[in-house]
């Protein structure tokens, strides 16, 4: 049997037996469709290499399945086969991705062609095919639901979510402002058993007391002046799926008593009432603050934290990921271009060196933003550095963090800070130098010596130019993210100030 | 009339291609060692048959070609011109029929032509958007009446040209009546 099985679609049913026997005798797999509409259905139930479609059909025609076909994204070749056969009727063909078009009736040598042209269509079909499976398969190793990254650290994540969320396990993701961890939170509840319940986002620092008390827990009426009517809490609405309590550490004590009994029992009582509900949620949780310091201080207390961080995920800040840099600005700047209608197809060289150095305090969500001004702001068809920067004047590269995780050798903070500092300066030689304490001809000296002796050539700027180069300023053993159970530790590794750098 | 023709000598093209794709499935398997000739049965059956539709289409696209005797026996006239309308019906996912006449039929008064471009007309408006269409005749007192039952209300417009051919006309839901003049006996 050839490759490419075949869709006849024409209501005149001698021509579609005499086809189909002719294609079978061929060695094709064929199958019959006797109007448009059995041929939408087929090919959305089945994949076809090549659709043979008459013109003139009933219900559905062959120029509205064509158009069919390219709204729905059937991948298969169309060939359009017609007595009715006017250069306007082909031509429209053609314009809605006809393969080709062909004149009834089917002569010989008309058969003749039709018999050469399939062989090509079943060809183009399996080169889409194959493509799409590649862009899958890369988009399968770059992005996880809606977070993006293909970094060791986001990979780990992607393994942890993936084994966490079958499970009821709470979860607590630690990670600084804009790491994206209500993107975790919400690709937990889809990978879940829950996934077709409620997800209940509620932000503990974003509310007063009582006003998070009264969302948590809801109330009956009369409960409080003014409280006409009852109304159920977040722990009622999110039952059967999943509670995120986003910056849970900011939650007040007497709160946290409240939430800590409320996770024991799995019962809630509202405010005022004498009843209590029972709950069937998962819960997962938030917090950027530095927990060692929150449990220490009893901002948080230790037996919710364990109630609250059965697992932990750490999302390591944008700096710690330097090779996801490219991907989120390439990406960003596509989706911006694309939702303002600009015709932007990258960025210059300058630019996309200053997005790798630069250490985004604010994470993805500052990357974003600036992304979404630098689309805005750009005249031409690339974005420019003036394009990103001009928001970020008061933070120049330069300041950006070296990161270094406990047990690092003298060697690999040394390496690190020539480098973190010769890309934050864009390159500049003598900036460099005088940032670190050296002469030119010592840091000239030392970075050849470093990137000799990792391989790695330089860009003209001298700042890292692609992915793996990024990593060389990246941190070797930068903390990841981890699943502990009833760990406090899973916070970054105590960062290098810029201060004090030899 | 004459689109009507022209759209039915392309119609004219999907038996044709039937029967030559099935001659094709004949000649390709009649070699083939083992075959029983059973097996090929339906294909010469299935070419067979189109050839009649092609045959049947090339005689009426000829019929209308041919001069018809005055006064007009409508039911004659007009068969023809329902073998082309069908087939252009068929392909579009529509139907139309005519219906046998009564033998005892009386002429009509109008020149051939003007009755058959007459009804191409209505039929065009009456033979659309999925109508099963079953034609009849009969007279009506002093006139002959071919009645479209089935058919889709007439295009805004056309009753007027109907009017003009001298032809009367007449539309209620799902049927429309155009009525002839009936020749002088004798």
């Amino acid at each position: 049997m050839k490759p490419g099985k075949i869709l006849i679609a024409d209501d005149e049913r001698a021509i579609a037996a005499g086809l189909s026997a002719i294609l079978e005798d061929e060695g094709y797999s064929v199958d019959v469709a006797v109007d448009g509409q059995l041929a939408l259905e087929r090919l959305t139930s089945d994949v076809y290499g090549v659709v043979l479609a008459d013109l003139k059909m009933p219900k559905v025609d062959g120029i509205a399945l064509l158009k069919e076909m390219q709204g729905r994204e059937v991948p298969t070749e169309c060939i359009i086969i017609t007595g009715q056969a006017t250069v306007d009727s082909a031509i429209e063909a053609m314009r809605h991705g006809a393969y080709d078009y062909i004149e009834k009736p089917l002569t010989s040598d008309k058969l003749t062609r039709l018999k050469a042209l399939i062989p090509k269509a079943v060809d183009k079909f399996n080169v889409k095919q194959t493509n799409r499976a590649l862009t899958s398969q890369i988009a399968q190793l770059t992005h996880y639901g809606d977070l993006t990254g293909q970094s060791e650290a986001m990979r780990e994540i992607y393994q942890i979510i993936d084994a966490v969320a079958p499970s009821t396990a709470s979860v607590l993701i630690l990670g600084e402002s804009g790491t994206g961890k209500e993107l975790v939170a919400r690709a937990l509840h889809a990978k879940s058993d829950r996934a077709k319940g409620p997800f209940f986002a509620l932000n503990c620092a974003a509310l007063p007391k009582d006003i998070l008390e009264n969302e948590l827990f809801g109330h009956e009426k009369g409960a409080f002046t003014g409280s006409t009517n009852e109304k159920p809490g977040a722990f009622e609405m999110s039952s059967g799926g999943t509670l995120f309590l986003d910056e849970v550490a900011e939650m007040a004590p007497d709160i946290q008593v409240k939430l800590l009994r409320t996770l024991e029992s799995r019962t809630v009582r509202r405010l005022g009432g004498k009843k209590e509900f029972a709950v069937d949620i998962r819960i997962v949780s938030a917090t950027n603050k530095d927990l060692q310091k929150a449990l220490a201080d009893a901002e948080l207390r230790e037996d919710l934290y364990y109630r609250l961080a059965v697992v932990e995920i750490y999302l390591p800040p944008l700096r710690e990921r330097i090779g996801d840099i490219r991907l989120l600005a390439t990406e960003f700047l596509a989706q911006f271009a694309r939702e303002n209608n600009k015709p932007i197809a990258g960025f210059d060289d300058a630019a996309m060196d200053w997005v790798l150095g630069y250490h985004w305090p604010g994470n993805v969500r500052e990357l974003k933003n600036a992304l979404q001004r630098a689309v805005v702001m750009a005249k031409g068809s690339t974005v420019s550095v003036p394009d990103i920067v001009q928001r970020h004047l008061r933070h120049p590269p330069e300041l950006s963090a070296v990161n270094l995780p406990a047990g690092s050798t003298l060697a690999d903070a040394r390496r690190q800070l020539v480098l973190r500092s010769f890309a934050s300066t864009g390159g500049d030689l003598q900036r460099a130098a005088k940032l670190v304490g050296m002469s030119e001809a010592e840091l000239r000296a030392e970075l050849l010596s470093l990137l000799d002796g990792n391989g790695r050539g330089s860009t003209a700027h001298g700042a890292p130019k692609d992915d793996d180069e990024a990593d060389v300023v990246a941190p070797r053993a930068a903390p990841r993210g981890r699943a502990k159970s009833g760990s406090a530790g899973a916070k970054s590794a105590p960062k290098a100030k810029p201060k004090g750098r030899r | 009339m004459q689109h009507l023709a022209s759209r039915a000598a392309h119609e004219l093209k999907n038996p044709l291609n039937g029967a030559l794709l099935n001659v094709e499935v004949l000649r390709g398997r009649a070699t083939r060692a083992g075959l029983a000739a059973v097996a090929l049965a339906p294909f010469a059956d299935a070419a067979a048959t189109e050839l009649a539709r092609a045959t049947e289409l090339t005689e009426a696209l000829l019929a209308l070609a041919r001069p018809v005797a005055e006064p007009v026996d409508l039911s004659v006239a007009l068969q023809p011109l329902f073998v082309l309308a069908g087939a252009v019906a068929r392909a579009e996912g529509s139907s139309v029929e005519l219906a046998l006449a009564p033998s005892a039929l009386g002429r009509c008064a109008l020149a051939a032509n003007a009755v058959r471009g007459t009804v191409a007309l209505a039929l065009a408006g009456a033979v659309r958007d999925g109508a099963v269409v079953i034609a009849s005749l009969a007279e009506q007192g002093d006139e002959l009446a071919l009645r479209l039952n089935g058919a889709a209300a007439l295009p805004a417009g056309m009753g007027t040209r109907i009017h003009e051919a001298g032809v009367r006309f007449d539309e209620v839901p799902r049927r429309v009546t155009l009525l002839f003049p009936r020749a002088a006996a004798g």
